[in-house]
């Protein structure tokens, strides 16, 4: 079943700047796609269309219902969008008031809310900090809230960007580790080549607002010359065997 | 720089125990007592001050805090209240300036009443912030029906002060970093574009923070859930520290 279907989609700023010019691709259900590209390729642009946070021109299909004004909030309960800074997620006092915020709005009663936020920090590690102000969090436990968030609205695709963005090594290791044992239609916008590597079913990269070339990810992720084109890098495992093959001829 | 609002998710003092809802009622009273003494009543102004130095220290605060706190918000008390000498129109005159200006004793009585209200009521609502963490202040304020519209406001002001400050800091330092200009005309200008930087930073953020809300279905209202209870214990502190001030206001030789 298809999980996220984008045709034909193109969006401009209201400064004139397009960003998106006649994207068009499709996720299986329970398939992870990387959306990889340089900066200001569109993917952040793409990922906030996927929940109907920007409305361009063409059509986005969620799970098979055709997104328009009226379905926005069905749409929103089914795509968890994380955004790159947590700061612009984590708005509320508290980290439970933060996790709380979706539920309420979606007029779960005050038992429920307050079983579901603990289950959800307890799933992403951070049990234990739900009386925690979000700005005296570290970035790699706000990133966990920030996913805690979405994860608690019992969303079906995860749409993250740039999930990975500051995190030292350890933590990003973590934060991956956390995102693979989630058991949902995932798509990920970032340039973390390994990242990709190792969590993406397929690749789409994505060049001016264009998809320049959509596949699995290790066709697509050992094409270097591909990837150099469009700015970007082998993730390094492929690297260091392609440099170990040229040794060894 | 520190901002006491958004700064304080660790409150210290004793104080810091009380329910934030007693806090917040005990204070506003605290407020309405001191404004509602004629200006000519020190004696129960000392009393209420002599009430609120006690909690004060009863919290294990420095006075030297208070003494930064007041000298911050002094001076805008005083701006204000520097031309009731003039204008107070009863009393026997003590000076005659040139111009036709009269200060009359009523006229200063006035002026330390004013500041001394002033002092007072300051000293009372720094207690209450250094005590308080920012989060208790909102959840007291929310049950106490505070309009949810400000609520928000003041929420949301409270979470990104920081990030705000933070962002003035690193640009800070990345201007200081490349050499600091000499001459103050290109420093008020460097300022002003800093200022006029982190204003669009803010915008943007505003909207992508918006997004996020919108994203998890904001309709207007930040729904939050009461985690703290109010018990008896916090009704009877509240009720004793009213009764004690409100006596004290109201009574007549």
């Amino acid at each position: 079943m298809t999980a996220i279907k984008v045709e034909n989609l193109s969006y401009s700023y209201p400064d004139g700047s397009q960003a998106l010019r006649g994207v068009s691709l499709e996720v299986v259900r329970g398939e992870t796609l990387g959306l990889l590209g340089p900066n200001g390729a569109g993917k952040s642009t793409l990922l906030l269309h996927l929940n109907g946070t920007l409305r361009g021109d063409g059509i986005v299909e969620i799970l098979g219902e055709k997104l328009t004004g009226k379905n926005l909030d069905q749409i929103r309960r089914r795509v968890g969008l994380v955004f790159e800074d947590p700061n612009d997620q984590l708005f509320m006092p508290t980290v439970f008031d933060d996790i709380a915020f979706g539920l309420l709005n979606l007029g779960r009663e005050e038992s429920v809310v307050r079983r579901l936020v603990q289950e959800t920090l307890s799933a992403v590690g951070m049990a234990d900090h739900e009386a925690h102000a979000p700005h005296r969090l570290s970035l790699g436990q706000k990133k966990r809230v920030a996913l805690a968030t979405v994860l608690a609205m019992d969303c079906t695709i995860l749409a993250l960007d740039e999930p990975t963005g500051g995190l030292d090594p350890a933590g990003r290791e973590n934060f991956i580790e956390l995102i693979k044992a989630q058991p949902l239609t995932k798509i990920i916008a970032t340039h973390d080549m390994d990242l990709a590597w190792q969590l993406c079913d397929r690749v789409a990269i994505i060049d001016q607002g264009r998809v320049s070339a959509l596949g699995p990810s290790a066709e697509l992720l050992a094409d270097a010359q591909l990837l150099r084109a469009h700015q970007l890098r082998c993730p390094l495992g492929i690297d260091i065997l392609s440099h170990k093959s040229m040794v060894n001829l | 720089m520190t901002v006491s609002l958004s700064d304080d998710s660790r409150p210290y003092g004793a104080l810091r125990r009380v329910n934030a809802v007693s806090k917040v009622v005990c204070c506003g009273v605290f407020i309405v007592c001191v404004v509602s003494l004629p200006p000519s009543d020190l004696p129960k102004m000392a009393g209420l001050g002599g009430i609120i130095a006690l909690l004060w220290l009863a919290a294990g605060l420095s006075p030297l805090l208070l003494i930064k706190r007041l000298g911050i918000a002094l001076p805008f008390v005083l701006m204000a209240g520097l031309s009731v000498p003039f204008l107070a129109q009863r009393g026997h005159s003590i000076v005659t300036l040139p111009g036709n200006l009269v200060i009359s004793d009523e006229g200063v009585w006035l002026f330390v009443a004013i500041m001394v209200k002033a002092t007072l009521c300051i000293t009372a609502l720094t207690l209450l912030g250094v005590t308080t963490s920012s989060q208790e202040l909102l959840s007291a304020l929310r049950r106490l029906r505070f309009p949810a519209l400000l609520l928000t406001v003041l929420s949301l002001t409270a979470r990104y002060l920081l990030i705000l400050q933070d962002e003035a800091r690193r640009m800070m330092q990345a201007r200081d970093a490349r050499g600091r200009s000499q001459s103050l005309l290109r420093r008020v200008k460097t300022t002003g574009a800093m200022v006029g930087s982190l204003f669009l930073r803010s915008y943007e953020r505003a909207e992508r923070v918006g997004q996020a809300m919108a994203a998890r279905g904001f309709d207007g209202t930040l729904p939050v859930i009461n985690r703290t209870r109010f018990t008896g214990r916090d009704a009877a502190v509240t009720l004793l520290f009213v009764a004690a001030i409100t006596t004290l206001t109201l009574w007549r030789k």
